[in-house]
């Protein structure tokens, strides 16, 4: 390919694109940073409009959710063994969801007529003989409705909720490959009465999910940078003013100080998780101004005078956030 | 061939196209470079540290207690407590707490005291001493300053003196303890010149007469023959400048507080007033009455020369020096109202700095910190005390009533005294202000007392 070099402006927008191309990647290499903040925005986002609607959407799901979630959450457990993330949760079933070969397989054994017969149910006992426990509590599951008319069935259908969810759980974690048998033998039931529920239940994680609260905490617990339990930008706030208004009230300003409208200390504590100090109140670039002194002293003073600081319990789990202060003085709007 | 034709291309393109591929090949490196420096520039959130501005405060005294100091001569020793303890209430910055509530009653002076124990009655500073004469009547007085809070001790100092000066070495303790905690310089070791005031108000009769800044230890300097205004301290000396009454015209007089030696300053025909010292003592500034009008003058009091400053058919008075010496802020009524103006130290051209509505405006001192300059304030019928900026700015009225006049500065420029009237037949009283406004005291005088003048810390 030759190049027309009297018209040189395809090559150079080719190179400046690669440029930016570049430029932009180098610039994105440090872009986490950034992430902290979007977590706090989200915050505030879902305080104004969304909490209004979650609340709503509790309430309705909750009549319904509480069999259908027990029984999601436990099957979402098995693949990922983190059970209260709700993303999690649905990270899980969809995986399971992919396997569908082996359903295939197996539907064609007892594809849709086995809801609304009995007789797919001695099938499959079956077919997995082996893993013993496991069977009887996804026939529970399905034949929840039908076993009754037959007396071996019934003991399976008390399994349903608890039970069955804590075997479910036993065999999944001693056997991992087992999930994908599990996810297969649910499929199956999605026939009449379950398949209700389990709209439902499916339901109820993703709505979890996309609350405002269970977001911010997912986001939180699974940002990549792992600083998990961060103060948000309104907790932050909430939580300096909390302080600033114990300080507040020990704080005697040195009126009498020469230009102490330009005199700003700041002073540096360490806090224990009790509120108390910890070690020595120090001054940021200590002066030996007589006048910038005596504002550094009378903010010490003042931070001495207050310890230990009331530290409400919510923010105790944050304690890594707070247990280093940067205290400013500013007598300026006093004067 | 391929290699040919790129060395073609490569010269085709430095050849014919080098200036805007180098201008393009600048702008990319350049952005990249951009990009290089400001990836690291991008906000980061400090996550290390909560960050907290404290922008509101609740003055409050500090409390601090005075123990007792301890020694060979109680009664010494008390006193000189007492004296500590008034001063240090009286700055508005301490507040003393009652001896009553001590659970440490008896301080060791050579040990760290009971730093809990203070802190259970809220203490947050301790005074403590000690007091002995030695065999040659000689006093000797040690004395501690402890942060209770920080568990340490401030400062701490002993002095040797004549058995006489119990009195001084209080206030001196009371200037390092006021200075250590504040970062400002003392004002308690010093003297207030001020007119004593006797007899109806038809009859007053004025001496002149010098106080410890409390209040206490007066005594007179004239004896009354004669009347007596406007004493101005030396800013460098113990001398005073004044206005008298005698047989003559009013003349201005120096007086060695000392000594009580006194001259005339200068032999003008007609009245002089209203004199005040330079910043170094070396000149007196003052005003000279010819006619109707007023001008102020300024004399060397070495080589007695005598310079013009201002030349109006106003009344140009109340000159009053910047702590630099090299301007004068004083009062006329040149613009029809009293107001204040500043001139150089040298005359010329004034500046009006005093825009109150309604308002008239005297007596302007200069404040020896040279951030602000006091004034006497005539609105409303209602006289008031005030400080405001040198370039008239942040105009703070510090108390207003009936009769309040004749500001003059604590030498570390933090307070002030004044005189009030109160209506009636009542004469006046001197009062201390300190220059937010929030702390006041009556100067207690045994008689009225009027146009107080404070020394510079004494030596």
């Amino acid at each position: 390919m030759k190049i027309n070099w009297s018209e040189p402006g395809v090559p150079l927008s080719a190179v400046i694109h690669a440029a930016l191309l570049l430029a932009t990647l180098i610039a994105f290499t440090t872009a986490p940073n950034f992430e902290e903040q979007p977590e706090s925005i989200a915050v505030d986002m879902i305080t104004t409009d969304e909490l209004t609607a979650l609340t709503k959407g509790d309430k309705t799901a909750k009549t319904v959710k509480p069999d259908a979630k027990i029984k999601v959450d436990k099957l979402s457990d098995q693949p990922a063994p983190k059970p209260d993330s709700g993303e999690a949760k649905k990270d899980i079933p969809t995986p399971a969801a992919k396997p569908p070969e082996p359903q295939q397989d197996q539907k064609p054994e007892p594809p849709k007529p086995e809801a609304p017969t009995p007789p797919p149910q001695p099938v499959k006992p079956e077919v997995k003989p082996q893993p013993v426990p496991e069977e009887p509590k996804p026939e529970g599951l399905k034949q929840a409705p039908p076993p009754k008319p037959e007396p071996p069935k019934p003991q399976p259908p008390k399994f349903e909720a608890d039970q069955l969810a804590k075997l479910l759980d036993q065999q999944k974690k001693a056997q991992p490959p087992k999930p994908a048998e599990a996810a297969k033998k649910t499929e199956p039931n999605f026939d009449p009465n379950a398949l209700e529920k389990l709209l439902q239940s499916k339901e109820t994680p993703q709505k979890m999910a996309s609350t405002g609260t269970e977001l911010s905490k997912t986001s939180t617990a699974g940002s990549a940078t792992g600083t998990a339990s961060k103060l948000t930008l309104s907790q932050r706030d909430q939580l300096s003013g909390l302080l600033r208004d114990q300080i507040t009230k020990c704080w005697s300003p040195p009126a009498w100080v020469t230009g102490a409208d330009n005199l700003r200390p700041i002073i540096r504590i360490g806090l224990r998780e009790d509120g108390s100090l910890d070690g020595l109140p120090v001054a940021v670039d200590s002066s030996s101004d007589p006048s910038m002194k005596a504002m550094e002293e009378s903010a010490i003073r003042a931070i001495r005078q207050c310890a230990p600081f009331n530290i409400p319990p919510q923010f105790k789990s944050y304690y890594a956030d707070w247990k280093s202060l940067a205290v400013t003085f500013d007598m300026k709007a006093m004067l | 061939m391929i290699m040919k034709i790129k060395t073609h291309e490569l010269i085709a393109f430095s050849c014919f196209k080098e200036k805007p591929v180098m201008r393009f090949a600048r702008f990319i490196s350049a952005f990249v470079l951009i990009g290089f420096i400001a990836t690291p520039l991008l906000p980061r959130v400090a996550h290390a540290e909560l960050s907290i501005t404290v922008d509101k405060g609740n003055f409050q005294p500090m409390p601090i207690a005075i123990a007792d100091f301890v020694g060979s001569d109680p009664e010494t020793a008390a006193q000189m407590s007492e004296i500590i303890r008034n001063n240090l209430k009286r700055s508005g910055i301490f507040q003393p707490i009652d001896k009553a509530a001590f659970i440490e009653k008896n301080v060791n002076f050579d040990a760290a005291p009971n730093f809990a124990s203070w802190k259970a009655i809220n203490a947050q500073a301790l005074v403590t001493g000690r007091v002995t004469k030695d065999a040659s009547g000689k006093l000797k007085t040690e004395f501690r300053l402890w942060d209770i809070l920080a568990g340490q001790q401030l400062t701490g100092q002993q002095f040797v003196t004549d058995a006489a000066l119990t009195r001084r070495v209080s206030h001196i303790i009371s200037d390092l303890v006021y200075s250590r905690i504040t970062g400002e310089k003392g004002f308690f070791d010093t003297r207030v010149v001020f007119v004593d005031e006797t007899g109806t108000k038809d009859k007053r009769v004025k001496r002149l007469a010098i106080m410890d800044q409390d209040g206490a230890n007066a005594r007179y300097l004239t004896d009354g023959s004669e009347l007596v205004v406007t004493p101005r301290f030396s800013p460098t000396s113990q001398e005073v400048a004044y206005m008298a009454f005698g047989d003559g015209d009013p003349k201005v007089y120096i007086m060695n507080t000392e000594t009580r030696q006194r001259e005339v300053v200068g032999d003008f025909p007609g009245m002089t007033f209203a004199p005040r010292f330079s910043p170094d003592g070396q000149k007196v500034v003052m005003s000279l009455a010819k006619g109707s009008a007023s001008n102020i003058y300024v004399m060397d009091l070495r080589s007695r020369a005598t310079t013009r400053l201002t030349d109006t058919n106003a009344i140009d008075t109340s000159p009053s020096y910047s702590p630099d010496g090299s301007q004068i802020v004083f009062e006329s009524d040149r613009g029809g109202t009293q107001q204040i103006y500043i001139m150089s130290a040298t005359g010329g051209g004034a500046k009006r700095i005093s825009f109150g509505e309604g308002a008239r405006y005297s007596t302007p001192v200069w404040s020896p910190k040279g951030d602000y300059i006091a004034f006497t304030r005539q609105k409303g019928g209602q006289f008031a005390i005030g400080i405001m900026k040198p370039d008239g700015s942040g105009e703070r009225i510090l108390t207003e009533g009936f009769h309040n006049e004749g500001p003059t500065w604590a030498p570390n420029g933090r307070y002030l005294m004044f005189f009030r009237d109160q209506s009636g037949a009542a004469g006046s009283r001197v009062y201390m202000v300190d220059t937010t406004g929030r702390v006041e005291n009556n100067v207690p005088t045994q008689n009225y007392s009027s146009d107080p003048a404070w020394s510079p810390l004494l030596k």
